[in-house]
C-alpha cells in the first residue's frame, strides 16, 4: 500500500520536474508546430484574405523540386565539412592537448574560445574582407605565391567551405572546450600503463580514449551538426543569398527563402515538416544504434 | 625521450598556429575599429590603422542608448540562460531518475525539437507574443528562447553517468528528490551546467532574428540590432562603427570569461566528471 | 541552487520593471479625447549611417510643427526584404503600421496580399482641396513607377538609378582619356579590355545583387523586353537580350577583364582601386566617394548604338497602411510634410537618390547648387527622362521569378551555358511560374 502511494507521488513529482520546461515547449514550439502542419496543407502566405486549402500538393511540390534535392545535397556538404572542422578536428586536438603536450597547454583553449563570442553577422563582415579574392589579404598572400584565388563566392563547393568557415571559426574553440574537459575524466594512469606497454598515441585515441569520452562526443557531434546547420544561416544571408545559382543554400536557408523571400509559406512549411522527419528518422537510429555503444558508468 | 620534445614543440607550433588563425578576424575586427571610415573601406590588407582614432566609439555613443542597449542585452540573456538551465536540470533529473509512463517518449519528442529550424516558428511565435502584449519588449524577446532542448538533452547525457548506487543511499534515507538534486546531483554535472550555460548566454547574447522582429523602439535594442543599425546593403556599411559594437559586444562575455575563467576552467577540470 | 533562483527572480523583477515602463501606455485607443495626440508609425529601412539620421531630422521637425499627431519611425534592418518580413509578420498579427516603405521590385507583391489605401482615395474622401496634388507635384513617369493597372498604390520616396563610376586613374595608367569616358557598351569592352590588358587589374564589373536591376537596364537599353506588353508573361528570351548578355558574357569569359562576384565583394574591389569601371546604384555614391582613395569620377548608363537609354528605377514608394479616418488624415499629412522640396532635397543629397519631384532638382533652394557641385549626383539627375519601372513580375511567385531570373545570370557568367540557352531555360521556368 504504501509502496503504491510512494510511486504514485514519484510519477507526480516525475512531471512536475519536467512541467516547466514542457510549458515553454508547448507554447513556443508545438502550437507554432502545429499551425505550421496546418500551412503546409494551405496555398496562403499568412496575409492574403483568401486560404486555399491544397492538400498535399505542397509536399508533392516539394519531393518533385530539383531544388529540394540540391539543398539535401549542399546541407549534406556542409554537415560532412563542419563535422570534421568542428568535431573530428577539436577532438584529436583536445586528445594532444590533454595527453601528448606538456606544460603550458593550458593557455590554448581559453584563446580559442574567445571567437565562440563573435556574432555571426560581423564574423561574415570581416571574412568578406578578408576572404576579397581581388582586394582581401588572403588573396593578397597567395598572389604573393603566383596562386590567383577564385572567386570563391561565386565558385561551386568552394562557396559551402567558405561560407562555413564562419561557423568553424564560432564553435571550434567551444567544441575543444567540452571535448577537453571530456578528457579530463580519463584517468592519467590508464594512459601511462598504454604508454609503458609502447601503444602508439593513434591505438591509445582509439581504444582507450574514444570510448571512455563518448557520451560528451555525441554531444559535441550532434551539437555541431544542429548548430552547424543554423550557424552558416546567417552567412549565407549576409554573403551570398544562397547563390550562386543555389549552390550554397542549405535546408534551412531554404526554408527561410520560401517563407519569406517567395512568400509560400505552405511550401515552406511542407519543406521544413520533410526536414524534420529525415532529422527524426537520423536522430532515431542514433538512439537505436549509437547510444548503446555509448560509455556510461553505469 | 628527445622524441617527445621534438614531438611536444611541434604540437605546440601547430597549436600556436591556430590560435593565430583564430585570432587574426578579432584582431583585425579590433584594429578596424580604430580606423577612420575612408581608411577601413581602403585599405583591407592593412592590419594597422594609419591613425588610430576613437571616433567610431564617440560616434556610437552620440548615436544610440549603448549602456540602456547593454543591459537590455544582458538581462535577456541572463533570463533565458537562467531559466533555461534550471528547466533542463529539473528536466534531466525527472528523464535519468524517474521511471514513468510514456518517459521515452515524451524525451524524444523534446529532443527532435532541436531539429526545427526556427523560421518555422517564428512568425507563429510572433503572433503569441503579440497576443500576450509582450511586442517590443524584453520579455517578448526572452519567451521563446526557453523552448530549446539541448540543454535537457546535453545534462540527461551527463546525468546517466552519475551512478545510481549514489542515489539509492539517499533515497533508503528518504532524502526529497530536491535536495538529492541539488546536493548530489548538481555539484556532480557542474561542469556540464556550466558549458551549457555559458553557450546559451552567449547564443542568446547574439540573437539577431527574432529581436529584430519583435523590438521596435531604439531603448529596448539589443547588441546585435545596434549592430544592424549601422549596416546597410544598399548604402554601405560603416565599417568601423560595425567593429566596434562588435569588439563592444564580445568585450562583456569576453570579461566574465576572464574573471571567471579559473573557476569554469577548474570546474571543467574537476575529474567529478565522466564522459 | 538557492542563489541561483534569488539572481532569477530579482532579474525577473528588473525586466518586469523595467519592460513595463517601455511598453505601455502606447495603444491607449479607449479614450476618444480629442486632445490626445494621435500616434502613427513610420517604418523605413535606412541604417544610421544611411538615411536614419535625415529621416530622423524629417520626423523631428514634423512633431514639432504641430501638437495633433505623433510620429514614431522605426528601422527594419536588411533592407526590403527586411522590412517585408517584419511586415509579414505584424500583419498576420492583426496589427499594421501607418505609413510603410516598399522597395519598387515588391509593388505588385504589397498591392495583391496587403490592405492599404490609395493615395488617390484619402485625397478624394477627406482632403478634396488637395486633388491637384498628385498631378501638380509629380511627373507621370515618376508617379508610374507606384502605380498598378493605374491605380496610385503609393507615393514613390526615392529612386536610384544605375550610373558608371571609373577609376580615373586607372583609365591613365592604361593610356585612356579620363575626360572621355566610354558612352557606349562597345565602348565600355573595349576600356575594360585595355585597363585589365596595361594594368592588370579588372577592367569592369557590374553589381550583382539577388536580383535584375542593373541586367534589366543592360537588355532593354537594347531593345529588348523583359515582360510581354499585358506584364503576364517573360518574354526576355529574345534576340536583343542575347546579344547584350553576351557581350557581359565575353566580357568575363572571353575578355577575362569583367569580373563576376557578389555585389559587396565587387564595390570592395572597386573602392581597393582594383577595378575600373564599376556599373552600381546612385545610392552607393556616398560610400563609394568616401572610400575610394582615387580620383573618382562618373559617367551616365552606357547605350547601345544608336539606341535610346531606358534604366530601371530602384528604390522605394510609400503607401499608406493606417485604417481609421484620424490616422489616415494624420498620415497623409505627414506624408505631404516629407515630401516637401526642402526635405527632398537633403534627402538627395544625403543619399544619392533622385527625388520623386522635377522642382525639387531644378528649385535653387533645392538642390540646383548641390547637383552642380557633384557630378556624380548630376549624372543620376541627368538619366531622369529614361527612368522605367523596376520589373516587378506578376501574381504571388513575382519574388520567387525574381530570384530565378538572377540565378540566370551565375549560369551565364560561370559559362556553363550559352546565353541563349540560358535565357530560353530561364523564360520557360518563368512562365511555367507565372501560368501555375
Amino acid at each position: 500500500m504504501k509502496k503504491m502511494k510512494e510511486t504514485k507521488r514519484e510519477k507526480l513529482l516525475a512531471w512536475l520536474f519536467i512541467a516547466p520546461a514542457t510549458a515553454a515547449f508547448i507554447a513556443f514550439m508545438f502550437w507554432p508546430l502545429v499551425y505550421t502542419v496546418y500551412l503546409s496543407f494551405l496555398k496562403w502566405n499568412m496575409v492574403a484574405p483568401t486560404k486555399k486549402v491544397v492538400g498535399l500538393k505542397n509536399y508533392v511540390d516539394v519531393l518533385t523540386d530539383p531544388l529540394t534535392a540540391k539543398l539535401l545535397g549542399n546541407t549534406l556538404i556542409y554537415i560532412v565539412f563542419l563535422v570534421i572542422m568542428i568535431f573530428a578536428l577539436p577532438y584529436i586536438l583536445a586528445f594532444v592537448n590533454t595527453f601528448i603536450m606538456k606544460k603550458g597547454k593550458g593557455i590554448y583553449k581559453t584563446l580559442l574560445f574567445i571567437p565562440s563570442l563573435i556574432s555571426l553577422v560581423v564574423g561574415a563582415i570581416v571574412l568578406q574582407f578578408i576572404f576579397n579574392p581581388i582586394s582581401g589579404p588572403v588573396g593578397a598572400v597567395l598572389g604573393r605565391f603566383g596562386i590567383t584565388m577564385p572567386s570563391w563566392s561565386k565558385t561551386k563547393g568552394l562557396v559551402i567551405i567558405v561560407i562555413s568557415l564562419v561557423a568553424v571559426f564560432k564553435t571550434f574553440g567551444y567544441n575543444f572546450l567540452v571535448l577537453l574537459s571530456g578528457m579530463s575524466g580519463v584517468s592519467t594512469e590508464l594512459i601511462e600503463a598504454a604508454r609503458l606497454e609502447k601503444t602508439p598515441n593513434r591505438k591509445i585515441f582509439r581504444k582507450i580514449v574514444m570510448p571512455l569520452t563518448s557520451s560528451t562526443a555525441i554531444y559535441v557531434l550532434i551539437m555541431s551538426i544542429v548548430q552547424g546547420m543554423q550557424y552558416v544561416f546567417t552567412p549565407i544571408k549576409v554573403l551570398t543569398q544562397g547563390g550562386p545559382n543555389d549552390a550554397s543554400s542549405n535546408i534551412i536557408y531554404g526554408v527561410y527563402q520560401e517563407a519569406f523571400g517567395f512568400y509560400n509559406s505552405g511550401k515552406a512549411s511542407a519543406l521544413s515538416i520533410i526536414t524534420m522527419v529525415v532529422f527524426l528518422i537520423l536522430l532515431f537510429l542514433e538512439f537505436r544504434y549509437v547510444e548503446k555503444g555509448v560509455y556510461y558508468e553505469n | 625521450m628527445k622524441i617527445r620534445d621534438r614531438q611536444n614543440i611541434l604540437w605546440h607550433i601547430t597549436f600556436i598556429v591556430l590560435v593565430l588563425l583564430f585570432l587574426y578576424p578579432i584582431i583585425y575586427a579590433f584594429f578596424t575599429s580604430f580606423k577612420t571610415l575612408p581608411e577601413a573601406l581602403n585599405s583591407t590588407t592593412k592590419l594597422l590603422p594609419k591613425e588610430p582614432t576613437t571616433e567610431a566609439y564617440s560616434n556610437i555613443l552620440s548615436k544610440i542608448p549603448i549602456v540602456r542597449i547593454t543591459i537590455n542585452t544582458f538581462v535577456i540573456a541572463t533570463i533565458v540562460t537562467v531559466f533555461k538551465v534550471i528547466t533542463g536540470v529539473l528536466a534531466s533529473y525527472s528523464f535519468v531518475f524517474f521511471e514513468f509512463k510514456g518517459k521515452k517518449a515524451m524525451y524524444f519528442v523534446l529532443i527532435s525539437t532541436i531539429f526545427i529550424p526556427f523560421t518555422v516558428t517564428m512568425i507563429p511565435n510572433f503572433i503569441t507574443i503579440s497576443n500576450i502584449g509582450l511586442r517590443d519588449q524584453i520579455l517578448g524577446v526572452a519567451l521563446p528562447q526557453l523552448a530549446d532542448a539541448t540543454g535537457i538533452f546535453l545534462l540527461r547525457q551527463h546525468m546517466r553517468g552519475i551512478p545510481k548506487s549514489l542515489l539509492e543511499v539517499a533515497k533508503l534515507e528518504k532524502t526529497p528528490h530536491l535536495k538529492i538534486l541539488r546536493t548530489i546531483v548538481v555539484p556532480i554535472i557542474k561542469p556540464a551546467i556550466l558549458s551549457i550555460g555559458i553557450i546559451f548566454f552567449i547564443n542568446s547574447w547574439n540573437e539577431f532574428v527574432w529581436p529584430s522582429l519583435i523590438l521596435k523602439s531604439q531603448e529596448n535594442y539589443t547588441l546585435s540590432l545596434a549592430l544592424q543599425m549601422f549596416v546597410s546593403s544598399e548604402g554601405g556599411t560603416d565599417i568601423p562603427v560595425a567593429m566596434a559594437i562588435s569588439v563592444l559586444t564580445m568585450a562583456l562575455p569576453l570579461a566574465i570569461f576572464a574573471f571567471c575563467q579559473k573557476h569554469i576552467i577548474n570546474t571543467f577540470a574537476q575529474s567529478g566528471i565522466k564522459g | 541552487m538557492k542563489r541561483w533562483k534569488k539572481i532569477a527572480s530579482l532579474l525577473l523583477a528588473a525586466t518586469l520593471l523595467s519592460g513595463c515602463g517601455t511598453g505601455a501606455g502606447k495603444k491607449d485607443e479607449g479614450s476618444k479625447d480629442s486632445k490626445e495626440p494621435i500616434e502613427i508609425s513610420f517604418w523605413h529601412v535606412y541604417s544610421e549611417n544611411f538615411g536614419a539620421p535625415i529621416i530622423k531630422e524629417m520626423v523631428e521637425a514634423f512633431n514639432a510643427s504641430q501638437d495633433d499627431i505623433v510620429v514614431k519611425e522605426v528601422y527594419n534592418a536588411d533592407m526590403y526584404p527586411g522590412l517585408m518580413q517584419n511586415l509579414q509578420a505584424e500583419v498576420a498579427s492583426g496589427n499594421s503600421p501607418s505609413l510603410v516603405m516598399i522597395g519598387y521590385n515588391y509593388l505588385k507583391y504589397f498591392e495583391g496580399n496587403f490592405k492599404y489605401t490609395s493615395p488617390t482615395d484619402i485625397i478624394e474622401k477627406y482632403v478634396p482641396e488637395d486633388k491637384d496634388y498628385l498631378s501638380s507635384t509629380y511627373l507621370d513617369n515618376i508617379l508610374e513607377l507606384a502605380q498598378v493597372d493605374g491605380k496610385q498604390v503609393g507615393i514613390p520616396f526615392s529612386i536610384s538609378a544605375p550610373i558608371l563610376f571609373y577609376n580615373a586613374d586607372l583609365f591613365q595608367a592604361a593610356g585612356l582619356d579620363p575626360d572621355n569616358p566610354p558612352k557606349t557598351w562597345e565602348e565600355v569592352r573595349a576600356a575594360a579590355k585595355t585597363i585589365s590588358e596595361k594594368t592588370g587589374e579588372y577592367g569592369f564589373y557590374m553589381q550583382e545583387y539577388a536580383d535584375n536591376w542593373a541586367v534589366q537596364g543592360l537588355l532593354e537599353g537594347n531593345g529588348a523586353q523583359i515582360l510581354s506588353d499585358d506584364g503576364q508573361e517573360a518574354v526576355f528570351a529574345s534576340k536583343e537580350s542575347e546579344e547584350a548578355y553576351q557581350l557581359l558574357a565575353d566580357m568575363v569569359l572571353e575578355d577575362k577583364s569583367a569580373l563576376h562576384i557578389t555585389a559587396d565583394e565587387g564595390i570592395q574591389a572597386f573602392i581597393n582601386g582594383k577595378v575600373g569601371i564599376l556599373c552600381g546604384t546612385s545610392a552607393k555614391i556616398g560610400s563609394i566617394k568616401t572610400g575610394a582613395g582615387f580620383d573618382l569620377r562618373g559617367a551616365e548608363f552606357p547605350l547601345f548604338e544608336g539606341k535610346d537609354r531606358r534604366v530601371p528605377a530602384g528604390g522605394n514608394f510609400l503607401p499608406i497602411m493606417a485604417e481609421t479616418e484620424e490616422e489616415q488624415k494624420a498620415t497623409w499629412e505627414f506624408l505631404k510634410f516629407i515630401m516637401q522640396p526642402e526635405w527632398l532635397a537633403k534627402w538627395s543629397e544625403n543619399t544619392g537618390y533622385l527625388p520623386p519631384r522635377q522642382d525639387v532638382a531644378e528649385d535653387p533652394d533645392g538642390l540646383k547648387a548641390y547637383v552642380e557641385e557633384n557630378e556624380l549626383l548630376g549624372i543620376a539627375f541627368s538619366e531622369m527622362d529614361g527612368i522605367y519601372p523596376w520589373v516587378a513580375f506578376p501574381g504571388d511567385v513575382g519574388t520567387q521569378a525574381e530570384q530565378t531570373f538572377a540565378n540566370t545570370r551565375d549560369k551565364i557568367l560561370d559559362g556553363s551555358l550559352s546565353v541563349k540557352e540560358a535565357l530560353q531555360e530561364a523564360q520557360d521556368d518563368l512562365n511555367k511560374l507565372l501560368g501555375e
